[in-house]
């Protein structure tokens, strides 16, 4: 199944109706979970601000859902050289890239009002940072490279690189942080927190999920319909 | 209203989160979108000309 | 001799010789070092609290900077090719040029930052957890630099990019890296020379197939 769709035509009939569809959900989640979001009451301890945590989250979740994918999509390319697997690698990074860098932004104006500064060495925010630096190397590499097949491998090999480092990156700050004191209120977005807003959190996590999806599968096609373009405009002036 | 907007003193915090993450998001979509309609033009055309 | 020391010590030797870089490395390291003072202040309490951190991202970036013409160098006039024909798997030819750039950088690195720590006050024994962990952490440095060289070895300005693609990875290094020095400083078991030391390990062993295969598909074409 996966593979079948693996072939670039199949992938283009399949995705192109279901498409519309996936649009549509992704703006009932969101929508509904904004709606939800601003009709809780504020947090006892957080106020007002606990509204931050609907975009922060969802924003830090997909931005480690887009490297965990696009791993994957480079151990595929990689091992079966599947075409399809390096566009879907390639055409997650910027996407990756702008919803961690919300999730920075999100994550220091929320620190503000509760630790007082506009960046504080917590270890998800520190963590961020890194993975953002990740992203950002992935796609100067991809860019840098003229050749497409070359530059997709390069980018695969270190995606997988930086899939197998970020585990350790992550234990690593977070073992720096708690040697350095540092306390982290951005973890109460974990398992303690209460259930009048877990159900916009949920809302807005699928929302942001979904939204990373649609681009990705648009972006996908781009790709394909832009490679097509360019073997015509090759054979017409061959 | 007026609490809405307030969000009990931390206004500009919540306000800004959700304007710059609104206009991330939306930039984002537009530019990935913008994209797959040249590509669709560009090979309309081509494949017109056949 | 085996294909394995010719390969390690024709690379020291190029690496060795006027221009080759090692020296201008240790001479990048002992600037960085001195302007951080220059620019913190000479507070010598303040420094030798930030002592550790500075000389390891120092000791880091000054290994980097060499590090782009690991692959590159054998790649323009040809000799690269001819390692990868050779009986020798390429990923042990990688690990032997990482070897030698670690000889020729990491290892004169880590016996500087002996005589470097002297101006930031740090304890003697502050001092042997520094060149300690230095001794344990560069190797890792030339390790995951190698897949970062490898990977940008066709790349024009590689040496640009290079940095970027390695310096987040190095992350962990400096981390467990500063944290061994800090430990001796406050009297406590952290741990960070157990992780440092499964750091380098891990990488040193992992990383030559990656940049194996970084090379192979650069020279697919």
């Amino acid at each position: 199944m996966l593979f079948e769709l693996a072939n670039p035509k199949r992938f283009m009939e399949v995705s192109g109706p279901f498409l519309p569809w996936l649009a549509a959900a992704t703006a009932a989640c969101l929508i509904t979970g904004l709606v939800l979001g601003f009709s809780t009451p504020p947090d006892y301890q957080q106020g007002d601000t606990v509204r931050i945590m609907f975009l922060h989250v969802p924003a830090a979740w997909t931005a480690m859902m887009a490297y965990g994918l696009m791993a994957v999509a480079s151990i595929i390319a990689l091992i079966n050289r599947h075409p399809l697997a390096d566009v879907a690698a390639k055409t997650a990074a910027p996407l990756g890239a702008v919803f961690t860098t919300l999730g920075l932004i999100t994550g220091s104006l929320w620190g503000k009002p509760m630790w007082g500064a506009w960046w504080v060495w917590d270890g998800r925010l520190t963590s961020f940072l890194l993975l953002l630096l990740l992203y950002l190397g992935y796609i100067a590499l991809g860019s840098a490279i003229e050749d497409e097949t070359q530059s997709a491998r390069a980018c695969a090999i270190l995606a997988i690189v930086g899939a197998v480092n970020l585990p350790i990156i992550e234990f690593s700050v977070d073992w720096w942080t708690t040697l350095h004191q540092g306390e982290s209120i951005l973890r109460k977005g974990g398992p303690l927190i209460s259930p009048v807003f877990l159900w916009p959190l949920l809302l807005m996590g699928v929302g942001y999920t979904l939204l990373f999806s649609t681009l990705w599968i648009v972006r996908i096609r781009t790709e394909i319909l832009n490679r097509r373009v360019r073997t015509l405009m090759l054979s017409r002036a061959a | 209203m007026n609490n809405f907007i307030f969000e009990g003193g931390y206004a500009f915090f919540v306000w800004t989160s959700y304007a710059v993450s609104l206009i991330g998001l939306g930039l984002m979509a537009t530019f990935t979108l913008n994209a797959y309609h040249k590509a669709k033009q560009a090979l309309a055309r081509l494949e017109g000309k056949e | 001799m085996s294909p394995f020391f010719a390969l390690l010590s024709r690379d020291i030797r190029l690496a060795v010789r006027a221009g080759g870089g090692a020296t201008l490395a240790l001479a990048f390291f002992a600037c960085v070092v001195t302007l951080v003072p220059l620019g913190v202040g000479s507070d010598l309490h303040l420094l030798s609290r930030i002592a550790g951190g500075v000389l390891w991202v120092a000791a880091v970036l000054a290994a980097l900077l060499s590090l782009d013409r690991l692959f590159q160098a054998d790649y323009e006039d040809g000799s690269l090719d001819l390692i990868v024909l050779s009986p020798l798997s390429l990923e042990v030819s990688v690990l032997a040029k990482t070897t030698a750039h670690w000889l020729a950088t990491g290892l004169p690195l880590t016996v500087l930052s002996a005589l470097l720590a002297v101006l930031f006050d740090l304890s003697v024994k502050a001092t042997g957890a520094l060149v300690l962990s230095l001794l344990i952490g560069t190797p890792a440095v030339s390790a995951i630099g190698a897949v970062g060289a490898a990977l940008t070895l066709s790349i024009r300005r590689g040496g640009l990019i290079l940095p970027l693609i390695v310096l987040p990875l190095l992350a962990p290094a400096v981390i467990f890296g500063s944290g061994v020095v800090q430990a001796v400083q406050d009297n406590l078991a952290n741990g960070a020379f157990l992780f440092l030391a499964a750091f380098s390990v891990l990488s040193v062993v992992l990383s030559p197939f990656a940049a194996a295969a970084s090379v192979r598909l650069n020279l697919a074409t």
